[in-house]
């Protein structure tokens, strides 16, 4: 299996960004493209600017806030934070897929067991 | 100002740029970044760079896209923004609204009132006048055409001009003939009244009305009075009495008496196209028509006015070319009929439900209408305003606190004009049902008033909308523009506690005005008022009370000549004479206002021209008992005998006007005047008396008028009328079976008040002067509210003020008339320019007052004396309340 396009699974970027923050707390653009590239073992291939879209996105619908913060190094960043709003909408939104997983699952006649 | 808007706009600039930058250095951070961790990796920095951007994409897209986003979601944020805020306003003024449930109230019922006299209004002429007549078609090619003569303008046609329009050449496709009569109908034992058309065979094509069953008539049913009795039923008829059975096309149906074949059911929409006349149950050829077949003079004397004509435009005509047209026949026919067609010509008018001939006079009283429910709508916005502005006083803290904590003027401003849509929507919907119930008042109180089929079709409820925004605006705006402007707010301030002047100049205003509208109305009204006093007072020329008449057709009766009628009439005068309680009887042709309407021409027989110096007039064929029965004296000479009979000269009585006007200055006594009545050529009569101005048959013409012995000129269509004393229902039961009893196999003889026939007459100005008067009222009314909220706001505002002067030892008196002066000076100017107005607008409505001079004193001095009473009435309360202010806890107040 080659590596799987984010494209392909219509927002499901914004799930990846969510739970990211939600796993580190705030976040800048560059920390959140190296957060999903290291939990899928490289399996999603993301060109990193297509996160920035996504981001604004999610700012417009008030699931994160962005601040201008210094980093480690001191250099001023712009931090992403998941919002009250953002940690409803990222249960919601794994709630879902867990459910679409499960049907596509008993679909294919598979256990979840034998996924793997 | 224009520095601010150039410092916002600069601002937003500079905004907008900084979120631009804010975007490149994120992305710059990014690529920075991942080229900083390549290079440390050990990459060369050419190397890295490329690496980073490849792993990025394109970054000037990233940041066009980023960029559409948040423009997308800043423009959504501001409308969520502003839908939170209206909501909150929605809320703060449903509140403030709730606590002050007099204000409220009061403002919502009188814009409902105002409201809801505007919707009854639109509805009635909407339903009448305004909207197409239902099942017409191509209703935008039909024409009403109407005959004009030297005297003014007639709806009626002579048969033979009728004749000849159709045949000339004009852009009119159709010319159609028509006339409205009552019938009976017999159904087994019984005999009903049914409404009759009498239409030439193209009247249904004219109308562009298709049967919907069977078919029209046929030109060859248009010809030879009296041989084709065939009827076309109307879908209700045929439905509701007929048993709406197919089957009838072919049946026979007895009407007037006699059988009648249905050829055709009109359709179902179209019931006549007359809209404010009652609907039509059959139409018959007009060759049936019981004029035209009991006497054929009637389809060929030039001077017997008695049809109505319509007709439809040929494709791509216009109405100036038809009427230029119609000028050229009529011009012909002048050539060729110089005798009778002497300045006769014909107009065409687009159709419409009204009869042309009543277009104009209605036209203008919907104008006027519309023109008065305005006003008394202004009247309420100004009293509404009025009392947000009151409240504005009082809830200047309020307001103050609001501003402080940095609500934006807009947003105050908006808040009242949310307030202000609150109250109108409020006032919009209450109004649209009270005019609905005001209607249905109406309906079940005028039987006469058309049915209307409320809502259905009509505009109402647009319109109302419309109406109520009209309203929120001339509410809400005023309060708006004062309130968001702080040095007004503070000089309210300085209004309450100081002594100087106590309300605000708008508001002085707009009270004034009021009183000054008020007058408007109340002169306007009391004018109709008046004038149909003088109409009711109007010297008609007989004596209407007492007066009986009945109709009896000749020629039904198998009495067509004189020879065999004069026996049966000389009984009738004889037996119904002896009735008791019967002081005159008369046997005629007609008598004024019953509608009958012949027409003939006078001229001077000392000339050998009879078309010579022509005069129109109308004729009535009378007996020797007539002057007396109708109660009109003989000025000078004699009134007729018996023995002016065919086999002496011919005699005739005139009006006192056409006297005049053939003999200025002389006797006409003794004189000889050419003339000829019913087809008959003109022969010499000798004029043996003159009476007064007598009512013409129609209410609204004036024609003189001349009378001739029905001995002499007879027409087998005549009326028996009565002058009688004591119980008019005992009367006509009298008078029907004596004639039932000399005539059993009469038409049943129906008797007819004069006086109803005066009523008929005078009807439409007597409405008009209701509505005016009730409309008065209601400004009255209003404008009472409107002072009595100005002078009681004043009140409440200068409560500190005269607690203090109380406390200084002015009386309760004192204080009292203070107020009550106050309210007085508030209405003295609205007094005098509202007089000013009133006369204007009353010149420009002269001939409507009739007999009245527009600026007539009793109808000022009335209103104004009226209106002051109310002012005082409505600044007694306020006056009342501010002598009993307690001066200890006015003063502690603040």
């Amino acid at each position: 299996m080659g590596g799987v396009r984010a494209g392909n699974l219509y927002g499901t970027l914004e799930l990846l960004i969510l739970k990211g923050l939600e796993l580190h707390g705030p976040l800048h653009g560059v920390a959140v493209a190296d957060h999903i590239a290291a939990r899928s073992n490289g399996l999603f291939k993301i060109e990193e600017g297509s996160l920035y879209p996504a981001l604004h996105r999610l700012q417009g619908k008030g699931h994160v806030a962005w601040e201008w913060m210094k980093t480690e190094e001191g250099k001023r960043a712009k931090y992403y934070e998941l919002t009250k709003a953002g940690r409803r909408a990222l249960k919601k939104e794994m709630g879902s897929w867990i459910a679409n997983t499960r049907a596509m699952l008993s679909l294919l006649d598979l256990a979840p067991e034998e996924v793997q | 100002m224009n520095g601010r808007r150039l410092r916002r706009l600069f601002h937003l600039d500079r905004f907008g740029r900084r979120l631009e930058e804010s975007l490149d250095e994120e992305v710059a951070f990014h690529l920075q970044t991942r080229i900083d961790e390549f290079v440390a990796a050990g990459m060369p920095e050419e190397e890295a760079r490329e690496k980073a951007l490849g792993q990025f994409g394109d970054p000037e897209l990233v940041v066009q896209r980023c960029r559409r986003i948040d423009e997308r979601s800043a423009k959504r944020q501001a409308v969520s923004e502003w839908m939170r805020d209206v909501g909150q306003d929605l809320r703060i003024a449903l509140r403030g609204l709730a606590k002050s449930r007099g204000f409220t109230s009061v403002s919502v019922l009188s814009l409902a009132v105002g409201i809801g006299a505007f919707v009854a209004f639109f509805t009635l002429t909407h339903a009448t006048s305004l909207r197409p007549v239902p099942g017409v078609g191509g209703a935008d090619r039909a024409v009403d055409l109407l005959m004009t003569h030297r005297g003014g303008s007639s709806g009626y046609w002579d048969y033979p001009d009728f004749q000849d329009l159709r045949t000339a050449p004009t852009p009119l496709q159709d010319v159609a003939g028509w006339k409205y009569r009552d019938g009976t109908l017999t159904v087994r034992e019984g005999g009903e009244k049914v409404a009759l058309a009498y239409v030439s065979a193209n009247y249904f094509r004219a109308l562009g009305v298709a049967p919907a069953l069977g078919r029209a008539f046929l030109d060859s049913e248009d010809v030879g009075p009296g041989q084709h009795p065939v009827a076309i039923v109307s879908y209700d008829m045929w439905q509701d009495r007929l048993g709406g059975d197919p089957g009838i096309i072919g049946s026979t149906v007895t009407l007037n008496r006699s059988p009648h074949t249905v050829v055709g059911v009109a359709p179902e929409a179209f019931k006549g196209h007359l809209v404010i006349r009652e609907g039509r149950d059959f139409w018959l050829p007009l060759m049936q028509d019981p004029w035209v077949a009991g006497d054929e003079r009637w389809v060929e004397d030039r001077d017997g006015m008695w049809l109505q004509v319509l007709g439809r435009l040929g494709e791509g005509a216009g109405l100036g070319e038809t009427n230029a047209a119609l000028q050229t026949v009529f011009l012909r026919l002048e050539e060729e009929h110089p005798e009778t067609n002497e300045g006769r010509r014909a107009k065409a008018y687009p159709f419409g439900p009204i009869p042309a001939e009543f277009r104009a006079d209605s036209l203008l009283l919907i104008g006027l209408g519309f023109g008065l429910m305005t006003l008394v709508l202004l009247i309420i916005c100004g009293n509404v305003a009025g009392m947000v502005l009151a409240r504005g006083v009082t809830r200047e803290q309020e307001i103050a606190i609001r501003l402080a904590l940095g609500s934006g003027r807009m947003r105050l401003a908006r808040l009242l004009m949310v307030e202000s849509f609150l109250i109108a929507a409020a006032g919009g919907g209450l109004g649209v049902l009270l005019g609905r119930w005001s209607l249905d008042l109406a309906a079940s109180y005028i039987p006469e008033m058309p049915e209307i089929a409320l809502g259905a079709g009509a505009p109402v409820v647009p319109f109302a909308l419309a109406v109520s925004l009209g309203a929120t605006l001339a509410v809400g705006l005023l309060p708006s523009i004062r309130f968001s402007r702080p040095e007004l707010v503070s000089s309210l301030k300085d209004d309450s506690g100081g002594g100087g002047r106590r309300v605000g100049r708008i508001h002085r205003f707009s009270a004034s005005a009021q009183a000054g509208l008020a007058l408007t109305l109340l002169v306007t009204s009391s004018l109709f008022l008046r004038s149909l006093g003088v109409m009711e007072q109007k010297d008609l020329g007989f004596e209407s009370a007492g007066l009986y008449t009945t109709n009896i057709n000749l020629t039904q009766e198998g009495m067509e000549t004189l020879d065999l009628a004069a026996p049966f009439l000389d009984r009738v005068r004889e037996s119904v004479g002896a009735l008791p309680g019967v002081t005159a009887v008369s046997i005629t042709n007609g008598i004024p206002l019953d509608l009958s309407g012949n027409f003939t021409g006078v001229s001077r027989a000392d000339q050998p021209d009879p078309a010579e110096g022509r005069v129109q007039v109308e004729f009535t064929l009378v007996d020797e008992g007539f002057f007396e029965t109708i109660g009109t004296p003989l000025l000078r000479g004699r009134g007729f005998g018996a023995s002016d009979d065919a086999s002496s000269d011919l005699v005739m009585v005139i009006t006192e006007s056409l006297a005049a006007r053939l003999w200025p200055g002389e006797e006409a006594l003794g004189r000889h005047v050419w003339s000829g009545m019913i087809g008959e050529g003109p022969r010499d009569f000798t004029i043996i008396g003159v009476v007064p101005e007598v009512a013409s048959s129609r209410p609204t013409e004036n024609w003189p008028n001349i009378f001739v012995p029905y001995r002499q000129v007879f027409y087998p269509r005549t009326m028996v009328a009565v002058r009688g004393e004591g119980d008019p229902s005992a009367l006509a039961r009298g008078i029907r079976s004596t004639l039932l009893d000399i005539e059993p196999g009469l038409a049943f003889p129906v008797v007819v008040s004069s006086e109803s026939l005066v009523e008929r007459g005078t009807g439409n100005q007597r409405f008009s002067a209701r509505a005016a008067g009730l409309l008065g009222l209601l400004a009255l009314f209003l404008a009472a509210i409107g002072v009595y909220g100005v002078v009681a706001f004043a009140v409440s505002s200068r409560t500190r003020e005269i607690g203090l002067r109380m406390a200084m030892g002015a009386t309760r008196g004192e204080v009292q008339m203070q107020v009550l002066g106050d309210g007085v000076r508030l209405a003295l100017p609205g007094l005098v320019f509202g007089s000013l107005i009133a006369a204007v607008v009353a010149m420009a409505f002269r001939a409507e007052f009739f007999g009245l001079s527009p600026v007539d004193p009793v109808s000022f001095l009335a209103a104004a004396g009226l209106l002051f009473l109310v002012v005082l009435l409505a600044s007694f309360a306020p006056a009342r309340r501010a002598s009993g202010i307690d001066p200890m806890k006015a003063l502690k107040m603040e």
